[in-house]
């Protein structure tokens, strides 16, 4: 966690550079379906499928941009935080891009908790941060997986997890992210249709508005996970 | 029938190609240098279609892989790329590649059209 102090998440410039890229490749199969769809040759279950990929790229697409606007333009004043119950924010991210994972045969599912404490944030920020985990991991994995997010709990703080079971390049590039703000280059040799590591620079600029930092981490159990670590309400909870 | 190897680490335009060439050709689909390593070892294929920029996929791995051996360096391989601007400095030519095509004007029926002009 303390290796992203002190870092700011890459100037404006240079990330517009990478958006302009991470773009293309959704423009690209957005044209190419849209071409398929033109030309008539389909079955009517084909061309479902194809107009429902359309939408769920395009989706992806517009969670990416939107964050990166937000993330380009906002001050830290106009974030502020509060109290905030956590699982209706990762009820909703998992709702939001349940569809996009089905549509690659992967599952999204939120873990099962109980009794969560309050945690201080701000609600859309978080929300991006999580949607840009969430959608990095379909980025760096290459075969079906489960992804799951949860909550683990220290003294004063709540970790709001994003975890991958199966393999995954994840905290790869995560790392790697991190190192191309580092060394302020960008990551375009080698960077794949959808795996820049601008989402995840971005969910790590949206935090420092919170005063919050991201994290990656490789669990014993094989898993993989993001992370933001939250401090605790001292609030109590009305519900 | 002439087995079309498709090499892309994006599903859905992976699928989206290998529906348009499967109307002419058998195609074979793979997202990792690796697994297209595996498949060509089961079956020759006419001609390989690539996207060398891919973040999982070492592409140039896979082309030095073919280079290497001398039956499978005769395999023509057609680049589908959206940076072919990226090749501008790559002797092409040592790599097999007889094509690059770039996928952000790549016109409908057009891949189709060059993988025949390339395998039959």
């Amino acid at each position: 966690m303390g290796e992203l102090a002190g870092f700011s998440y890459g100037d404006t410039e240079h990330q517009t550079f990478l958006l302009a890229h991470e773009l293309a490749s959704p423009l690209i199969l957005i044209r190419q379906l849209a071409a398929e769809l033109e030309a008539d040759e389909l079955t009517a279950s084909q061309r479902a499928v194809i107009a429902r990929q359309i939408r769920l790229v395009s989706d992806k697409s517009l969670r990416l941009s939107t964050s990166f606007t937000t993330a380009a333009s906002a001050q830290q004043t106009l974030f502020p935080t509060e109290a905030l119950q956590i699982l209706p924010v990762l009820d909703q991210v998992t709702r939001d891009i349940r569809p996009l994972y089905q549509a690659h045969g992967h599952s999204l599912s939120r873990r099962r908790h109980q009794a969560v404490p309050q945690v201080v944030a701000n609600r859309e920020l978080l929300s991006k941060i999580l949607s840009s985990f969430v959608d990095s991991a379909l980025a760096y994995n290459d075969s079906s997986m489960n992804v799951e997010l949860f909550t683990q709990y220290k003294k004063s703080t709540a970790s709001v997890r994003v975890g991958v079971k199966g393999h995954t390049h994840l905290p790869v590039a995560f790392k790697q992210s991190i190192a191309d703000v580092a060394e302020y280059r960008h990551s375009l040799v080698g960077a794949g249709v959808f795996s820049s590591n601008l989402a995840l620079m971005i969910a790590g600029r949206l935090a420092l508005y919170m005063g919050s930092e991201i994290g990656a981490v490789r669990h014993r159990s094989g898993m993989s996970s993001l992370y933001i670590d939250l401090p605790l309400s001292q609030q109590m909870s009305l519900l | 029938m002439k087995t079309i190897l498709i090499v892309d680490c994006n599903n859905w335009l992976r699928e989206s190609y290998s529906r348009e060439l499967s109307r002419r050709f058998r195609v074979m689909c793979e997202t990792t240098s690796q697994a297209a390593i595996d498949t060509i070892d089961q079956v020759m294929p006419s001609a390989i279609i690539l996207e060398p920029f891919s973040g999982v996929l070492n592409s140039f791995g896979l082309l030095h892989e073919l280079q290497s051996h001398v039956d499978l360096s005769e395999i023509p391989v057609i680049i589908a790329t959206s940076a072919p601007q990226r090749l501008r400095d790559v002797a092409i030519e040592s790599y097999g590649i007889v094509e690059v095509l770039d996928k952000t004007v790549l016109a409908p029926g057009r891949l189709t059209r060059v993988v025949e002009a390339v395998v039959l």
